[in-house]
């Protein structure tokens, strides 16, 4: 299998590039997954670590494209694992866990990770179930966000009128709401702040 | 907690309440802090939904972790082999 340079992945995960992402899920995953498995986890905790380590990559490389000092296997290796230490942690389990530092991580590097981190949680809470909403709530709700008139919106849903496009993206936020609440995680990080 | 419904939170944040009402909520959010609480998590998911570029990459994501993910969505998303685990030389 060809392999990518640092550069190459960054650019590609900046890009939403389907390849480069599938490239590195063929790559890395494995590693992540038999980490986890290893420690306590499932195969579904194995999938959210990786796409939450993928996303932190990019919140990192959208403040600093240079910050890779390593190997991006490594980096994100190491962001996958103090996400998954995080979560144990949180859930107050006491299971030996193989390694308890992370490795390869300097000081700095390792409190910068951090920070991303808990700045990405409660979004990528709120992100994930937005996008298990319908596609009609998905839409309505971001042509609001988006400041997309209401009369607008309507002819782009083919809701009958402007009222009921709106009562629509009241529903689809009540929905979306309750769902978040209703997922322990939030009760999980409501607990820790 | 009933009188605080989506619709009146969400007309809240949005500026769309008559002053008065508008000062009366003011007046409320610093005395009820679910109140507070609540407004405040609307406001942070909208602004997490204001993401769409992290949103798109978890679309993708998504399509290749496979978790979630609807067939009639799919596009041309080739799948891969299992490769081997060495990269990390885990225990």
């Amino acid at each position: 299998m060809k392999h990518y340079s640092n550069d190459k992945i960054i650019h590609g995960i900046l890009q939403n590039d389907n390849f480069i992402l599938q490239y590195i899920y063929n790559e890395y995953y494995p590693g992540i997954d038999l980490y986890i498995l290893k420690n306590n986890g499932v195969e579904e905790d194995s999938n959210d670590i990786f796409q939450e380590g993928i996303i932190i990559i990019y919140r990192k490389i959208k403040n600093n494209q240079s910050f890779l000092k390593c190997s991006f296997g490594t980096y994100l290796y190491s962001v996958c694992k103090l996400l998954w230490l995080k979560q144990l942690r949180e859930k107050k389990t006491r299971l030996l866990v193989k390694e308890k530092l992370p490795l390869y991580l300097k000081n700095k590097e390792y409190h910068d990770i951090i920070e991303t981190i808990e700045k990405n949680e409660r979004y990528s809470l709120y992100q994930k179930y937005f996008l298990k909403l319908g596609k009609n709530c998905q839409k309505t709700l971001q042509l609001f966000l988006d400041k997309i008139p209401l009369k607008n919106i309507a002819k782009l849903m083919g809701y009958k009128n402007e009222k009921y496009a709106k009562k629509k993206k009241y529903k689809c936020k009540e929905t979306l709401i309750n769902n978040i609440k209703q997922d322990i995680r939030f009760k999980e990080l409501e607990n820790t702040n | 907690m009933k009188k605080y419904t989506t619709e009146n939170i969400d007309r809240y944040i949005h500026n769309e309440m008559a002053p008065s009402e508008k000062q009366k909520w003011d007046k409320e959010r610093e005395s009820d802090k679910i109140l507070n609480r609540e407004i405040n998590l609307y406001k942070e998911i909208e602004t997490a939904l204001r993401e769409k570029d992290i949103i798109r990459l978890r679309k993708t994501l998504l399509k290749i972790t496979k978790i979630g993910y609807s067939p009639e969505e799919e596009e041309n998303c080739p799948l891969c082999e299992p490769s081997e685990i060495t990269k990390f030389g885990l225990v």
